[in-house]
Order: structure tokens, then C-alpha cells, then sequence
């Protein structure tokens, strides 16, 4: 009912939103979807890959200053803890030969990590060979460079680091020096590195995740290379950290990249899982948004057309009651017949109320107005069937009561379901009479010298109830002027009222002045039915001219 | 049915005892065409024993419209009597102007 009063006040659209709007809504939500999933699994992906990038970086120099500062330590230590030794005790024992192989034996052996070691004094600025010990040493010893290596070790404070190459070899001369009360002198020792500078470390070293190419000096020049684990081209590319540490007179350049993550296979999957749920949910979600707005339009399409399908039914409910009742009433000479007719606002059934004007012949017509119980289609049919039924009975001449007792016959409320109180009036113009018959009918009013009061006649049995088989009736003076109005109970009756008020009602709004019968039954209806009568209403109105 | 909303009825109750063989039928509430249907098989339910009488107790019944006149009247074509017990102001004078006092007995 509220739907109705909003359909009929215009507010809705009974058509609803059209199936366009609806698509191209669903696809506009699913883009907006689309594109804010993509967004943030995109900066969820970046965010992951930049803290991974970042935890890996660190973990690298981490691990490479551990290993610079072990190297660091390890490597001075060894230099000078060897060389650096039997330098001092050479110095001490005025090149002893014995001593200095003794002191060297251990360290200078086929296996290294010196493969060859010789003693030099240094008397004026020509280095003397006083021994050597293990293999042929690169460095030729009378060669330039050989003494320069020594005067340069003699020179220096530390050690000092050279590269001697060969075809096929490549060795790391080292040369420490110490002065004793006779003289300087220098220990030379060659420490074999590979041919193709190529090391392996074992699995469980620390070095074994990473990358290493040890540089020596500051430049990392393919030359300069000392070794590497790599299997990857020198220089080492992507992330790398280098150090560089301090080696006797030079420095040694370790650089170091990640073999793989540092910090486990989750941090390099994290941010391919982040991108690739990410997308899969948001196509997911996108594609559930297109389905729901589009259900969702579906729906509201759906309710627009059951609202226009009310719409509809219930304007060809009111059609086909309009239809039922006649569309002009007789022009009767010295009579004044008006009619009325509200269709109840309950729902879209139409109510089962008729009215009818038979002229039966000069001077004289039947009037007829019913009320089949319930509502729908069914009602308005025993209705149908009832007032032509009534009309042709009307035609044949019957009396009102006799009318009734030959409709009673077509309705059963057994076996139809239906019920109908009806009231029968012939009237007599000239005579001024009106003979009644009643079933179950509300009585009419009569509205006589400005007074208007409900006609006494007994309401009898409706029409389809086995009752009394005698008819109520009454009978009718009237005067010029007068006016009878039959009516049905939807002008009357109000929900938990007893319909004596009603009726009472109805009788004080007919006593007023009107101009005319229009005027009167207008009058009547707006007083008496409210803005929205629940129940159909019908009413008749005659006047007598004359 | 009248109604858009079909599921929406008018609140009544319906209470069915018996005074020997005779079904007695108490009604409250509101009978309209919302819940005849329902009320009329509870009717049928109570008939179903044959008894040749019922009673119907309206004294809670607040509102009836014409398809509770119809129901009743229904009623009375099945048996050979209707007994309308206390029926309020209200029903009396619809059950008396509709011409329903010739086939029911009223008694208050």
C-alpha cells in the first residue's frame, strides 16, 4: 500500500534503472577494484623486495667485514709471525744458516704455505744471498728485481708483498725484514697461488654463501686478482661490498656478492608471493564485484518491473471493474440519477461492488446495487454474473424481491465461495413509489424536505445463504426533490467502529445543503471516505424532478 | 490477498475446545480476508468430528469484515446450527444488518 501511494504520487521509477546503467556500473566497480588491488599489491611487492634488498645488503657487509677481519688478522700474523721471525733471528745470529732453515722448516715445506724461502743480507746496497731452502724460487736471485724486492723489504716497516708471475705461474712474494748488530737481513719466501687464480672453499666455510675475489693493492684489475671462489665474471656485479685490508706494505681488496639470499628463500619468494597473490585476489575480487552489482541491478531491474507489473494489474483490475459497470446510466424523464465509484487502495484485487439502472418501461426503472464478499478476480466474475443476471431479470418485469429470489438461485456460497448482499428498488416515477427488497443490504438513505434518514427495511438474507425464504421489503413515498441514495458498506464501515456510527455519519453529512445530486454525493464521499478508503465504495443517487 | 505484502495477515487467534459433541470456536483478534483462509480450516478441523452444531466465541474479536460474515455463514450451511456466543457491538450489528441473525443464533 505504501508502494502504491508512492507509484501514484510519482515518486517511483517504475521502470528502474535500465540493464545499460546496471552493466556499465558493474564494470566501472570492478575496474575501480581492479585498479586499487593492482595499486597496493604493487607497493606491497615493492615495499617486501626494497626490505629484503635492504636485510641482504646488510647481511653482506656483515659477513664481509667478518671475513676482512679475520683475513686481516690471519694473514699479518702468519707473515709476520714466519718470515717476520726468522728475519729477527737471522739479524740475531748474524745469518746463522742452520738456525734460519730450522726456523723456516716448518713453514717453508713442499706443501706451503711457502714453497720456497731464501736468506739475503744486506750489506751496503747489494743484497747478498746467504741460503735457500725448498723449490727454485720465480724471483731469479741474481736477477734486478730480486734485490730490488730485498732493498725494498729492508727499507720498508713491514713486509712487503709482490706478485711474481711465470708462464703457467703465479706466486706472492713476500719479503720481511730485521737488523741485527751485523747487518740487515731479509726473508724471502714465494707462496703459490693457482695458475687461473681459482679457489674453492669448502660448503661449511663462512665465505661458502658468497662471492669472493681477494684484490691485491687498491684496484680491482683482472691482474691484480690474487684468487676468487667465483664462478661468476670478475668483477663481481649487483650486490657487492668491498673491503680493504691492510697487507705488509700494500692492501689486499675483497669483494664480496651473495651466491643466493642471505637471509633465506623466504625473503626472495616473499615478494613474488606478495605480486602474485595480491593479483590473483584482486582479479578475484574484481571479478566478484562485477557479479554482485550486476546481481545487484539485476535485482533492482527486477523490482522496477514487478512494480510496473502492479502498476499494470492494477490499472487493468480498475479497467475491468470500470468495464463491469455501466458506462452511461439511462436518461430517465423526471428523474435526477447520479453514481459514484472508489476503488478500495487495498492491493491490486478489485472489490466485488455494482450498481445498475434498468428502465423497465415509461415511468418506471429498476435500480440495483450489490456487494459480492471478498476480493479478486472470482468476485468481480459473480459480480459480472449477478448484475446481468439481475438486468435481465429487471427486463423481464419482476419485482424487486422476486429479482433477488431468481439470484439467489445463480450463487451459492458453498460451492462459489462468494456471498452478495444486494438491494432491489423499483421505482415509479410519476407515483412517487418505490417498492424495496433487501438481502443483507445496508438500508438506503432518503433525504426528505432537508432531512435525510436510513429507510426502515429488514436486511434479510445475502445472496448464496440458504435463510428465510421470504424477501425483506419495504416500500417508499417520495417527494419532488427527494432523494434516495443506496449505497455499499465501504462508505460506512470503519475498522473497529460499530457501523451504527457510520450510518449516523452518513445521515448528518446528507442532511446539509447541497446545489445539486453532484453536489450531494461529492459531499458525501469526501466526507465520508477519507483520503484512502480501504474498502471499494458505490453509491446511487436519484432525485425526483417532479 | 488484499494486501501487497501476501504474508502479511491480520493478527488473530484461534482456540478450538468442545462442550461434549458441540466444537466451540474462540476467535480473537481481527478477522478480515487476510486470515479467513487459515481460520476456515481450523473450522473445517473442528467439523471434521460431525457434529451437527458449532459454536463460534467472539467475544475477543475486534474487527470482521465480509469475508468473516462469509465464513460464518459458511459454516452455518454445513450444519444444522451456528451459535454466535457474545459477539462485541460491532459484529452484532454487522451480523444484524447483513441479515446474518436469520440463519445464526445470537447469544450473549
Amino acid at each position: 500500500m505504501a508502494l502504491m501511494r508512492q507509484l501514484d504520487a510519482g515518486r517511483v521509477d517504475p521502470a528502474g534503472p535500465s540493464p545499460g546503467r546496471g552493466r556499465s556500473a558493474a564494470r566501472g566497480a570492478a575496474v575501480a577494484v581492479l585498479v586499487t588491488g593492482l595499486l597496493i599489491t604493487a607497493v606491497l611487492a615493492v615495499v617486501t623486495l626494497r626490505g629484503h634488498q635492504r636485510t641482504e645488503t646488510k647481511l653482506l657487509a656483515l659477513q664481509s667485514r667478518l671475513i676482512a677481519d679475520a683475513g686481516e688478522a690471519e694473514d699479518q700474523l702468519y707473515v709476520q709471525d714466519h718470515l717476520g721471525a726468522a728475519a729477527s733471528l737471522a739479524a740475531a745470529t748474524n745469518g746463522n744458516i742452520a738456525t734460519f732453515r730450522k726456523t723456516v722448516s716448518t713453514s717453508v715445506t713442499a706443501k706451503g704455505p711457502f714453497i720456497t724461502g731464501s736468506l739475503w743480507r744486506l750489506s751496503g746496497s747489494s743484497p747478498q744471498l746467504v741460503t735457500a731452502v725448498g723449490a727454485r724460487p720465480l724471483l731469479a736471485p741474481a736477477s734486478a728485481r730480486a734485490a730490488a724486492v730485498i732493498r725494498q723489504a729492508a727499507a720498508s716497516k713491514t713486509f712487503v708483498v709482490s706478485e711474481i708471475e711465470a708462464p703457467h705461474e703465479l706466486r706472492l712474494g713476500l719479503a720481511a725484514a730485521a737488523s741485527g748488530p751485523d747487518g740487515t737481513f731479509v726473508v724471502y719466501a714465494e707462496q703459490p697461488l693457482t695458475a687461473d687464480r681459482r679457489i674453492s672453499e669448502p660448503a661449511n666455510s663462512p665465505v661458502a654463501l658468497l662471492n669472493l675475489a681477494v684484490y691485491l693493492g687498491r684496484v680491482q684489475s683482472s691482474a691484480a686478482l690474487l684468487e676468487s671462489d667465483s664462478a661468476a665474471p670478475l668483477p663481481l656485479r649487483g650486490t657487492t661490498f668491498t673491503s680493504r685490508i691492510r697487507f705488509g706494505n700494500t692492501f689486499l681488496t675483497i669483494t664480496t656478492s651473495p651466491r643466493s639470499s642471505l637471509s633465506g628463500a623466504t625473503g626472495v619468494v616473499l615478494p613474488w608471493a606478495i605480486a602474485i597473490g595480491g593479483l590473483l585476489l584482486t582479479l578475484l575480487a574484481a571479478l566478484l564485484t562485477e557479479r554482485l552489482t550486476r546481481g545487484r541491478a539485476g535485482a533492482e531491474r527486477l523490482a522496477g518491473e514487478i512494480r510496473q507489473l502492479y502498476v499494470e494489474q492494477r490499472s487493468v483490475a480498475e479497467t475491468l471493474q470500470g468495464a463491469l459497470l455501466p458506462q452511461k446510466l439511462p436518461d430517465i424523464p423526471g428523474m435526477q440519477i447520479a453514481v459514484r465509484y472508489l476503488p478500495g487502495a487495498t492491493g491490486v484485487d478489485i472489490g466485488g461492488d455494482w450498481y445498475d439502472v434498468v428502465p423497465v418501461d415509461e415511468g418506471r426503472f429498476v435500480f440495483i446495487i450489490g456487494d459480492v464478499s471478498g476480493r479478486g478476480v472470482r468476485a468481480a466474475a459473480v459480480m459480472a454474473s449477478l448484475q446481468f443476471a439481475g438486468r435481465a431479470h429487471a427486463l423481464d418485469g419482476h419485482p424487486p424481491a422476486t429479482i433477488l429470489d431468481r439470484l439467489a438461485r445463480s450463487l451459492d456460497l458453498d460451492r462459489d465461495g462468494h456471498f452478495a448482499t444486494v438491494l432491489c428498488g423499483l421505482a415509479d416515477v410519476s407515483a412517487h413509489e418505490v417498492l424495496l427488497a433487501n438481502a443483507g443490504h445496508l438500508p438506503p438513505l432518503l433525504r426528505s424536505g432537508g432531512e435525510a434518514r436510513l429507510v426502515t427495511i429488514k436486511s434479510g438474507t445475502p445472496i448464496g445463504m440458504r435463510g428465510s425464504s421470504t424477501r425483506a421489503r419495504a416500500e417508499v413515498t417520495t417527494g419532488a426533490g427527494d432523494v434516495l441514495i443506496a449505497y455499499t458498506d465501504g462508505l460506512v464501515e470503519r475498522r473497529g467502529e460499530i457501523l451504527d456510527t457510520g450510518l449516523e455519519r452518513l445521515q448528518k453529512v446528507a442532511s446539509r445543503d447541497f446545489s445539486s445530486l453532484d453536489d450531494m454525493l461529492s459531499g458525501i464521499v469526501t466526507e465520508l471516505s477519507g483520503d484512502e478508503p480501504a474498502d471499494d465504495i458505490a453509491l446511487i443517487g436519484l432525485q425526483w424532478l417532479i | 490477498m488484499a494486501d501487497l505484502n501476501p504474508g502479511k495477515q491480520a493478527p488473530i487467534t484461534v482456540k478450538t475446545r468442545r462442550e461434549g459433541d458441540t466444537p466451540v470456536v474462540s476467535l480473537s483478534g481481527e478477522l478480515d480476508l487476510s486470515n479467513t483462509e487459515r481460520v476456515r480450516s481450523q473450522v473445517d478441523d473442528a467439523l471434521a468430528g460431525g457434529s451437527d452444531r458449532l459454536v463460534f466465541e467472539l467475544s475477543g474479536l475486534e474487527f470482521m469484515d465480509s469475508s468473516g460474515i462469509a465464513l460464518l455463514a459458511a459454516a452455518a450451511q454445513r450444519v444444522r446450527a451456528v451459535e454466535i456466543r457474545d459477539p462485541p457491538a460491532t459484529v452484532r450489528r454487522l451480523l444484524e444488518l447483513t441479515g446474518l441473525t436469520e440463519i445464526l443464533r445470537i447469544v450473549s
